[in-house]
């Protein structure tokens, strides 16, 4: 036989029941979602960050200790900067030692056999000549030639006779007196740019200076030095031909004869 | 409590679930969450550094190596070409230098330059400057002299030959503004030296000389005091204690007299 139940509690007992559990259930949703944050945070996150702050440190140590070799290595290198500047110093003074000879050298090589020089200077990338010929044609193949010296990048001539012609010019280097009138020959002036420019090196850092005395100009002689004997006779390219205007028109019959042109 | 419904409880409770839990994400798991990604990327960072361990000491020893290799060459030029002057020792340094100056540097390169028969010298004296009378003057890296100019004559082949032969004079020697004039084989070439000289050693480690004030001009002072017989100068007892040949020589040109004996004495 079933039974059957009646409740016969008033109807708000239940409610209240109810009411109760949805609390406790609230309340315990609530304690459960704070007991996730709080797991979460203390249970692992805490735990993990504080693992990789060691493993960072102890990464950063290493990093320290790598960067300490390279601060090393890099104030080892600043070491070799002065001893190279040094060394470049010394093979550069020597370099510049044989620089110009061989400048010259060269001029003389690629210069047109019947053309003299009576001085030859290197200023920087400026080569400039004192030079001598005979005629016209030879200025021309004297130009052609010299311009095919590797070391010189241009060259110009001045001082080309105009009319009347050169045996009625005042002819001879400048500060000189006038050749033989009856020359035929006349002065040119020569400047050429240089591909290498000649300049002194200079050392690295500063240093205590002496005095000394040092020469003045150098193309002040010039006079003295082209009536000097063998004329023709020398040995290098460039040197071995008279000069022009030596003390006074020795040159011009020095140019046509060879052999000691002496003069006064 | 008994006046809430259901709703309401569910409600409530779910704001509230809502911000303890949007305050526990923001106030506790977001910056611990930042922090662990910041380090991590340190860590990573600096790992990546770590890990080029390796290629840095490869590259430091390379480093010492190169240095090694400078040093030996610097050493080579150091050795042929520059005079012994270290500058570690303020004293030894000075006397090292006047001695260059004055002993070696002048004769070695007169002595070069006329050992060279192929040329004719016309011009080629050499003068160089007094050492630094301050020791402590004398503790520089480099020196420059510049002797002056020479003059030779010769053929073209021979003076560019003696030009270039001044890089195998045992100094540093730089030939500049070398031209050339007349005719061969009596071509004259004229050109200037200058000598560098470095000198080695650690000059920080170098002790000051202390030097007195005023030097030689002091002493010139004192003598010209002498000279005009002041008295009180002469008397001091300091005429006694200085005792030098200056001070000798000061007194006997005709101070000590009016100073007194004790002046006397003492330049004698």
């Amino acid at each position: 036989m079933s039974v059957l139940r009646i409740n016969l509690m008033p109807a708000y007992i239940a409610e209240q029941r109810k009411t109760k559990a949805a609390v406790v259930g609230t309340v315990a949703g609530v304690v459960a979602v704070i007991g996730g944050l709080l797991g979460y945070q203390f249970g692992y996150l805490v735990p993990s960050v504080n693992t990789m702050i060691e493993e960072a440190n102890a990464a950063d140590s290493d990093a320290k200790a790598v960067e300490a070799i390279e601060a090393e290595t890099t104030s080892t290198l600043a070491l070799i900067k002065p001893l190279q500047d040094k060394v470049n110093f010394v093979k550069s003074v020597q370099f510049h030692n044989v620089l110009v000879p061989q400048i010259y050298r060269n001029v003389a090589k690629y210069t047109y056999r019947k053309v003299e020089y009576s001085s030859m200077a290197v200023n920087g990338d400026s080569l400039s000549i004192n030079a001598y010929v005979q005629n016209l044609s030879d200025v021309g193949k004297f130009y052609l030639t010299l311009f095919a010296n590797p070391d010189v990048k241009s060259v110009s001539i001045s001082a080309l006779p105009g009319w009347p012609n050169a045996s009625s010019q005042t002819v001879g280097l400048p500060g000189e007196a006038p050749l033989d009138p009856n020359a035929n020959g006349f002065p040119l002036q020569v400047s050429a740019n240089l591909v290498l420019p000649v300049i002194a090196p200079a050392p690295p850092g500063g240093g205590g200076a002496a005095a000394g005395g040092g020469f003045g100009g150098m193309m002040g002689g010039s006079g003295s030095m082209m009536g000097g004997p063998g004329m023709r006779g020398g040995g290098g390219p460039m040197m071995g031909a008279p000069m022009a205007g030596g003390g006074g028109g020795g040159a011009a019959a020095g140019s046509k004869g060879g052999g000691p042109q002496a003069v006064d | 409590m008994s006046k809430l419904t259901r709703p309401q409880i569910f409600i409530i409770g779910g704001v509230t679930a809502l911000v303890f839990g949007l305050g526990g994400y923001f106030g506790l798991i977001d910056p611990a969450l930042k922090q662990l990604d910041t380090e991590r990327t340190r860590r990573d960072t600096r790992r990546t550094k770590a890990d080029e361990r390796s290629t840095a000491e490869r590259k430091k020893k390379d480093a010492n190596k190169q240095v090694a290799q400078a040093k030996a060459d610097w050493n080579v030029y150091e050795r042929r070409y520059m005079p012994d002057i270290d500058v570690s020792n303020t004293y030894s340094a000075w006397q090292d230098l006047i001695n260059e100056q004055v002993r070696v540097l002048g004769p070695k390169m007169q002595k070069f330059l006329d050992s060279d028969k192929s040329v004719t010298k016309l011009q080629g004296s050499f003068a160089l400057p007094a050492a630094p009378s301050d020791p402590n003057a004398s503790l520089n890296e480099l020196y420059v002299f510049t002797p002056g100019g020479v003059q030779v004559q010769g053929t073209f082949k021979n003076i560019l030959s003696h030009v270039e032969r001044w890089n195998r004079f045992d100094r540093l020697v730089l030939v500049s503004g070398l031209t050339l004039s007349g005719n061969s084989p009596n071509l004259v070439g004229q050109y200037n030296l200058q000598v560098f000289e470095y000198t080695h050693g650690d000059r920080t480690k170098a002790v000051a000389i202390p030097q007195a004030s005023g030097g030689a001009g002091g002493a010139g002072g004192f003598g010209g005091g002498m000279m005009g017989g002041s008295g009180s100068m002469m008397g001091g007892a300091g005429m006694r204690g200085g005792g030098g040949p200056q001070m000798g020589a000061a007194m006997s040109g005709g101070g000590a007299p009016a100073g007194g004996g004790n002046g006397v004495k003492g330049g004698d």
